[in-house]
């Protein structure tokens, strides 16, 4: 098993799900983790479920783009020039196209696209990236490459951050910052389980059964992540890694 | 309020000949399986109160949402 060894790294949307569980997983691997998130009390369950204690959090709400420098002074100043960022904070809303408001969808892309752009924009800064190289791992989704009703808006959120990570990892090779983007299919998460509940039982069914694996944990998504972090991933940039238990792939 | 929810129920589903209270609102033509989300999100839009999937499937008429919105708001 390879270690992370000492690497710095950025995690937003620490506070649960997804982003918890790759937050436990790096700590396993002996990272040491930034974790961001809106509720502080959340971070720190995070915080007493990970290995070693010299981790970092700062809550902060993604959405408060002004802030960005600040606190990016704050982590580099708290852990020393980072190595990784990973962007797990999203928002995901279930709209049929005639129940979508403008600003429902500017909150969604500003969490899942624009806040990934303004923080890839901070983290290569010289500042505050390492010298030799870094990684950056956006969250993208099966959503961005298959498509559902009532999934427009997210999905094209989804679809957006993939085709940045396409020309900002050719705009960071020459950095050796390599960008890539995981699409997970259906995780068991705090937040499926919630909006799960806002659809009929049998609409969940379909999604489940449409996994020729099953539905994934957030630990198969953890795993991904921390290895495209590590530095046996050091090919790989631009790319869209798809972990969804065969969903894209079935008929 | 009772006329302004009335109103915006069947702005929702685009029903011009408007609806009533005592409707069974699955049994209108314009009802599809997108139109549970469009009337969850509009009740949440207007009056900030989430009904979940399994309640709303107890629930049958425009009246049982619109009481469930009262009780909820109260």
């Amino acid at each position: 098993m390879y270690d992370l060894d000492g690497k710095k790294i950025l995690v937003t949307g620490a506070s649960s799900g997804l982003g918890r569980a790759a937050a436990i997983k790096l700590s396993a691997l002996n990272a040491k983790v930034c974790l961001i998130g809106r509720d502080e009390t959340r971070l720190k369950e995070t915080l007493s479920l990970m290995k070693n204690k010299n981790h970092f959090i700062l809550p902060a709400d993604l959405k408060n783009f002004e802030e960005y420098e600040e606190s990016f002074k704050r982590i580099t100043m708290e852990m020393g020039k980072l190595d990784g960022l990973v962007h797990f904070a999203g928002i995901h809303k279930i709209l049929p196209l005639k129940a979508m408001k403008v600003d429902s969808l500017k909150e969604m892309l500003d969490v899942n696209l624009l806040a990934f752009f303004e923080l890839v924009k901070h983290f290569t800064k010289k500042n505050n990236v390492n010298d030799a190289g870094a990684s950056i791992v956006g969250i993208s989704s099966v959503a961005s490459l298959r498509g559902a009703s009532a999934l427009s808006g997210y999905g094209c959120s989804k679809a957006a951050l993939d085709g940045a990570v396409r020309s900002l990892a050719c705009e960071y090779a020459s950095k050796n910052i390599r960008i890539n983007s995981v699409a997970p299919g259906f995780v068991k998460t705090p937040l499926n389980d919630n909006t799960m509940k806002t659809l009929p039982q049998e609409a969940v069914d379909k999604i489940i059964n449409a996994h020729p694996l099953g539905i994934g944990t957030p630990e198969d998504v953890a795993n991904l992540v921390a290895f495209l972090l590590s530095s046996e991933a050091k090919w790989i940039t631009g790319s869209t890694i798809i972990i969804d238990g065969g969903f894209s792939i079935a008929s | 309020m009772e006329e302004l929810f009335l109103k915006r129920f069947a702005e929702a589903l685009e029903k011009e000949v408007g609806v009533k209270m005592e409707d069974d609102f699955r049994e209108y033509e314009e009802w599809d399986s997108l139109s549970l989300l469009v009337i969850l999100s509009m009740v949440d839009d207007e009056y900030g109160v989430n009904i979940d999937a399994n309640h709303f499937a107890g629930m049958k008429t425009v009246k049982d949402i619109f009481e469930f919105i009262i009780k909820k708001s109260a």
